[in-house]
């Protein structure tokens, strides 16, 4: 018997060890399905969820909130804090900006990088809406205008988030106190709930603030 | 023949081997380092929560997993579990709260809400304090507001009241103040008609979808 054949068994017997211990393994593992969708430009960007080198691509995290970082020699280094909810699949989209004279107008002289940071811009762009209206599906009715009954009309249109938020706002017009009130009791009334939306009143006068302050929710 | 018999044992040995040894890592790995934290002169029994439908489901005369009197680490297994709040004097809205420990789970806070009798007890007591609060905070708002409705939530620790402007051209506000360190502080500042979760998460979502159905009957 060689030495080849001599050992080829007890390799063979810890191979089934190790493979069967892999497999346990794995099948105990429980999925937290929740994802990162990542979409990176330029191509070959490297990425990294908490500092871990993740790549780009569907990539399982924990449920929580996560620093993703983006970074290639010749362009600025993204970094951007994420929140992912248990069972959600959040798109994270970052286009990097050359930095240096090797890569400037580098989107212009690559095609497929051109391409790739157009579809993440669309990409985004829409990510973002939907997002938007899944959390406040009010916005999906707006804009609304209608008069108030005195006269004057009452707008309600999506804008610009207030300070603090990261959603959109709903920027409400109306001249009367009893008019905003009655924007509420419309949004309660179609079975929204102001109190998951930002609301700005403009051009309501605040007596407990300095003169001059005209514009607060 | 003999020898193949001997090498399938082998195999089967080192299958076994294999999947014990896997099932022993895979037990090690379900347990995680968890911050339990609870609010002062609280005592809490965590017990194993059982499964089925309703907000609990525990056996008291089971083993429980933890008692503790104060806020600290423990190391628990993946699972569902149920923490009683010592009541006796039923102060409690909910004394039991339950919790989920899954892959990412570092901390979980224990602070259930007190009664609503026991809040209104509070508040009577807390009103010149909170008055007091907003006067600072605000030197025009006795002549320009009086408080509607107002009500203390959670341990007391927060409070919500509706603004009644004396001008009826103003608008009636919404305001929400939190007791941190024993005094009361503005936290939606300015009072507004409407308050926005978005843009305050640090007030929890109870607080203030309750604060906006203050004065709307509900």
């Amino acid at each position: 018997m060689n030495m080849s054949t001599r050992w080829s068994f007890p390799i063979f017997l810890l191979l089934v060890v190790g493979i069967s211990f892999l497999v346990v393994i794995k099948a105990g593992q429980t999925s937290t399905n929740t994802f990162l969708q990542i979409q990176v430009a330029p191509s070959g960007a490297s990425v990294a969820i908490d500092s871990h080198d993740s790549g780009s691509g569907k990539q399982e995290i924990n449920p929580g909130q996560h620093s993703v970082t983006v970074r290639k020699h010749g362009f600025a280094t993204q970094t951007r804090a994420v929140t992912v909810n248990p069972g959600q699949t959040v798109y994270f989209g970052a286009i990097l900006e050359p930095n240096s004279s090797s890569t400037q107008n580098w989107y212009n002289k690559h095609s497929s990088d051109q391409k790739l940071s157009q579809t993440i811009a669309d990409h985004s762009a829409d990510y973002q809406s939907s997002t938007d209206q899944t959390a406040t599906p009010f916005l999906q009715l707006l804009p609304l205008s209608y008069g108030d009954g005195m006269g004057g009309l009452v707008t309600i249109a999506q804008g610009v988030p207030v300070p603090g938020s990261s959603q959109p706002a709903i920027y409400v017009t109306a001249k009367a106190p009893s008019t905003r009130q009655g924007v509420l009791e419309y949004m309660r009334s179609r079975g929204y709930d102001p109190a998951t939306m930002d609301i700005v009143f403009i051009g309501t006068v605040d007596p407990l603030q300095e003169a001059g302050t005209e514009d607060y929710r | 023949m003999d020898n193949l018999r001997n090498r399938l044992i082998w195999v089967a040995a080192c299958v076994i081997l294999g999947v014990v040894g896997g099932l022993a890592v895979n037990y090690q790995h379900s347990f995680r380092k968890v911050d339990v934290s609870i609010d002062p002169g609280l005592n809490v029994t965590i017990y194993k929560d059982l499964g089925g439908d309703g907000a609990f489901n525990y056996n008291p005369n089971s083993k429980p997993i933890a008692r503790l009197s104060a806020s600290q680490t423990i190391t628990i297994r993946d699972g569902t579990y149920d923490t009683v709040v010592s009541d006796p004097t039923h102060e409690y809205e909910n004394p039991v709260v339950k919790f989920v420990v899954a892959p990412g789970t570092d901390s979980v806070a224990v602070s259930p809400s007190y009664t609503s009798s026991k809040l209104a007890t509070l508040l009577a007591n807390e009103q010149p304090a909170i008055t007091q609060a907003l006067q600072a905070e605000y030197p025009d708002f006795s002549q320009n507001y009086g408080i509607a409705d107002e009500q203390l939530y959670e341990q007391g620790n927060w409070y919500g009241a509706v603004l009644t402007p004396s001008a009826p051209t103003s608008d009636a506000l919404r305001v929400i103040l939190q007791k941190q360190g024993g005094s009361w502080g503005v936290v939606t500042d300015p009072p507004q008609i409407s308050i926005g979760e978005p843009s305050f998460p640090n007030i929890p979502t109870d607080v203030i979808e309750s604060v906006d159905q203050l004065g709307n009957g509900s």
